[in-house]
């Protein structure tokens, strides 16, 4: 696939060296001659020095036989228009990354789907949303949503109380609930395993489950009888993502959101947003104010500030008045080793990954909806659509050939999930789950476009 | 530098070499050159095979490749390939002097076409067809082949690409480096093919067809007859042999440009119209010399000759119809100049390569201008695209590095030379890779008569030459081997 990425910023970046890894043929068009000098010495790509929406750099960028064109510089305006060129060279698949939430979704006065942009992304509101899943699941590693949110994707740690520790999956005395969720992978002491009937959890394993939302989340009150979970979120830092993350807390979960913002015009702003959301004007950084918030053990503390630093030190600062969990937003992507080795905060989130996750599928086929990367482990979840020709069509999932280290989990048929077992057949119209390593998903490539 | 991962890929090279000197054993078996000649053969590949696969197997791991890996891949990987490729002259007796073998196998690779052997036509035919194939495989770069086809060469490859790709533009095909080199060895196959076709359309045998289309399309030189191509007394074939030496010296991207229906590839380069021009004026004023001092000959013919010798030494090929060191002192000035032309950057030609020259001709006419009026800004174009200042500086100190190259080359070689043409000729003749030089190297003439160490001076010329200085320069760089 010819794909053209317009912007050599973080995200475009890590798209790119993504993109490279599975072979594709990448053209990256930015105006900084040395960030794409670095990129050239660093991945297999041809680079091209212009404005994104030039007509001219566009045609010398092959715009006419290329398959996706990902806008991703730091103008929407320039984005839009990037795309909308590419639109009208007849290139198939756009997507344009935009800042102002009124342009992302259909909701509001102007579909830019009129525009032939495929899909319009909001990096912040991206992440957003990867926040409140990890949120609305207390004790989860990571979760992300699939199947437009109605399906978690969660991974978790085997704890020493677990139930399950008792000996192999299919002779626990526990079919009632295991039937409700379903393991996609483990890892264990850095091997990824697919479960099977006879595997054994032990202490510290990590892993993976798909399943409904609600369902995942008494699951997991079985499976972590420790984790007594958390009752109020304070997120530090009133910006795009923070208002969205708080916006979204007080609209769809019980949980009881405080929001700090240290700039006295932003948080009337953000108070005027919120409507059950308590908004604190003052730093993260101050401790005084910090103690005052009254952080404790029911306390997840969420830094959303767009400074990475500041982030990181409220974390530690919230950590140390005893908060149940903390999560830092980080953009700067090379702090991401330090911060593990030194386990600085519980969880990491960059809106430069959550936006290539919301974003991947395009490079896949058409019938792929949606694609998302694991972070603590190698490998995604794919969700596609099985259509008229589909091979898998009419077959049971029991006698379908999958690659090693691939595993379909759940099936969406109208409105109904569900659990896939080898006897369910797949039929036209159902949207169906699958894991994969990295390996296994290129050996599927014919079958998922 | 990281060893491990540079020799884990020469291994892949050392290992195809000697697969490809396997192939030479068929040809020897096919035109009955006796067991012993195909024993022998097949032991060089089965040595080669063994340092391969043992290097294979004790540099075995993930490869990861920085910018200087690139350089010490390349590097390595050529005098390694050298030093294997030479294995077959010596088991067969074919040239017997570890040195000569050396000598012989570097100037193949490296598309020189200097020899020293005195008698080609007695060699088995096995061991002639490796000789032509050293040259085509070096050509369009043994590496380059790796990076067609082993696809993990991702990032290294474009470290290889540009390290060993002749001339200052590394034009990319497409954006993915592998198919870049897939797409150029595609052009540089149909063209062996067509020319393979067209030589035995004009009464050659396969076997002399196909080697000469090697030694052509590489712009190498090496002819499995002493009289090189003087041993047809055709000009269709002459003719052939020209149009296919000056495809051969055009930048290869605008073979393939062409090849996708944009006709007017050619006609939108400077360089190549250059290049073009050069060798026109070069043969009109030639032919003039040569029927101004012997009147009695054949006009044609003198044509003929002219114009094959100054393609042959422009492209820096090296065949010969004529012995140009008997021709009158202008038109030896003549082909004396074009040694240091070169032909088209992103061709198989050595050289200094056309576009350098345009590009210091037009910083020099940028200079006068810049002397007239300080304040004008002005800008080295060319083909409608400016030319950073940086490659500009790049041109400039490449092409000081080669004349000082010449000069100290030059220096050396009249310890082993008797006069100062050969001496002179020999530097520059082994740096742009063409072959032949003037007096006691002209084209009649061979370098058996150089003392051992003075080959292995050559061979290093070459090397520097094919490999565009640069990339070996920089591994004598105490830099280059500080962690």
């Amino acid at each position: 696939m010819r794909i053209l990425l317009l912007g050599a910023g973080t995200s475009g970046r890590m798209l790119a060296s993504r993109l490279c890894l599975e072979q594709h043929d990448v053209v990256l068009v930015d105006r900084d001659p040395v960030a794409l000098e670095q990129v050239e010495s660093q991945m297999d790509l041809l680079t091209i020095q212009g404005d994104a929406a030039d007509p001219r750099v566009l045609e010398e960028a092959g715009i006419d036989h290329t398959d996706l064109v990902v806008a991703l510089t730091d103008q929407e305006s320039v984005n839009i228009l990037a795309c909308s060129l590419a639109h009208i060279s007849g290139v198939p698949r756009k997507v344009a990354r935009v800042s102002n939430k009124a342009y992302s979704g259909p909701t509001g006065h102007f579909d830019l789907r009129e525009l032939g942009i495929d899909l319009v992304i909001n990096q912040q509101h991206e992440c957003a949303k990867e926040l409140f899943n990890i949120l609305r699941i207390p004790g989860a590693q990571e979760a992300v949503g699939l199947l437009e949110d109605r399906v978690l994707c969660v991974g978790v740690q085997i704890p020493t109380d677990c139930p399950l520790l008792v000996g192999p999956l299919k002779e626990c005395p526990y079919h009632e609930i295991l039937s409700t969720i379903r393991f996609v992978a483990y890892t264990r002491s850095g091997k990824i395993k697919i479960p099977r009937g006879e595997t054994a959890f032990i202490i510290g394993d990590i892993v993976y489950l798909v399943g409904e939302p609600d369902k995942v989340r008494s699951f997991l009150n079985f499976l972590m009888p420790g984790e007594t979970g958390y009752g109020r979120v304070v997120i530090a830092g009133g910006g795009q993502l923070g208002l969205q993350l708080a916006r979204r807390l007080e609209k769809d979960s019980p949980l009881s959101v405080t929001l700090l913002e240290a700039d006295a015009g932003r948080a009337d702003y953000c108070s005027e947003e919120l409507e059950r959301a308590l908004v604190i004007h003052g730093s993260s950084l101050d401790q005084d104010i910090m103690r005052e918030l009254g952080i404790n053990g029911q306390t997840a503390f969420v830094a959303a500030t767009g400074d990475d630093e500041n982030n990181i030190m409220s974390c530690l600062v919230a950590d140390k008045l005893g908060a149940h969990f903390t999560i830092s937003r980080v953009d700067k992507t090379t702090y991401q080793p330090i911060i593990d080795s030194l386990s600085l905060v519980d969880r990491v989130v960059t809106p430069h990954s959550s936006l290539i996750n919301a974003i991947y599928h395009f490079v896949r086929g058409d019938s792929v909806m949606g694609d998302r990367i694991l972070q603590k482990i190698p490998g995604e979840v794919i969700d596609f659509l099985v259509e008229e020709s589909h091979p898998w069509l009419n077959k049971r999932i029991l006698k379908i050939k999958l690659p090693r280290g691939c595993l379909i989990s759940m099936v969406l048929r109208g409105s109904k999930l569900m659990v896939a077992t080898g006897e369910l057949t797949l039929q036209v119209g159902d949207r169906v789950l699958l894991y994969g390593l990295p390996k296994s998903i290129r050996q599927l490539q014919d079958v998922l476009s | 530098m990281n060893s491990r991962s540079v020799f884990h890929l020469v291994s892949y090279l050392i290992m195809f070499v000697s697969l490809a000197m396997g192939s030479c054993a068929l040809v020897s078996w096919a035109y009955g050159d006796g067991l012993y000649i195909i024993l022998q053969i097949l032991s060089a590949a089965g040595v080669g095979l063994v340092i391969g696969g043992g290097t294979f197997y004790f540099t075995k791991g993930p490869v990861r490749l920085t910018r200087k890996d690139g350089f010490a891949i390349v590097t390595f990987g050529w005098l390694c390939v050298g030093a294997v490729g030479a294995l077959p002259y010596l088991f067969t007796d074919a040239i017997p002097n570890p040195v000569d073998a050396l000598f012989e196998t570097i100037s193949g690779f490296t598309t020189t076409g200097s020899t020293i052997l005195s008698d080609i036509e007695v060699l088995p035919r096995g061991i002639i067809f490796w000789r032509s194939l050293t040259q085509w495989l070096g050509g369009m770069g043994v590496l380059l082949l790796c990076v067609a086809i082993l696809p993990f060469l991702g990032v290294g490859g474009m470290q290889i690409y540009r390290a060993e790709m002749p001339g200052p533009s590394k034009d990319r095909l497409t954006p993915r480096i592998g198919n870049t080199a897939k797409l150029l060895y595609g052009v540089y196959v149909l063209m062996t093919a067509v020319q393979t076709a067209l030589l035995m359309l004009a009464g050659m045998t396969f076997f002399d067809a196909i080697n000469h289309t090697f030694c052509t399309v590489s712009t190498g030189g090496f002819s499995p007859y002493n009289d090189s191509i003087a041993a047809f007394d055709s000009s269709l074939i002459h003719s052939i042999i020209i149009v296919f030496m000056v495809l051969a010296g055009i930048n290869f991207a605008l073979h393939f440009q062409f090849m996708r229906g944009k006709l007017s590839s050619y006609w939108h380069s400077l360089e190549t119209k250059t290049y073009l021009v050069v060798m026109l004026g070069a043969t009109l004023l030639v032919s003039y010399n040569l029927a101004s001092f012997d009147a009695d000959g054949d006009n044609a013919i003198q044509f003929r000759d002219a114009l094959f010798q100054v393609v042959s030494i422009t492209t820096t090929t090296g065949f010969a119809t004529a012995n140009y060191d008997l021709w009158p002192l202008l038109s030896k000035a003549i082909i004396f100049i074009l040694l240091f032309s070169g032909g088209c950057a992103g061709s198989t030609a050595g050289g200094l390569k056309i576009m350098r020259s345009l590009v210091l001709f037009k910083e020099v006419f940028r200079q006068i201008k810049l002397y007239m009026q300080p304040q004008a800004v002005l800008k080295v174009r060319l083909d409608r695209q400016t030319v950073a200042p940086n490659i500009v500086s790049g041109i400039m100190a490449f092409a000081f590095c080669y004349f000082m190259l010449i000069l100290a080359f030059t220096l050396i070689m009249t310890l082993y030379l008797p006069d100062f043409a050969s001496a002179s000729s020999a530097a520059i003749s082994c740096l742009s890779n063409v072959g032949p030089g003037f007096s006691s190297l002209g084209p009649t003439m061979n370098y058996a008569s150089i003392a051992d160490s003075g080959k292995l001076l050559l061979a290093f010329c070459m090397l520097l030459g094919r490999l565009e200085l640069f990339t070996i320069l920089v591994m004598f760089s105490p830099r280059f081997w500080k962690r």
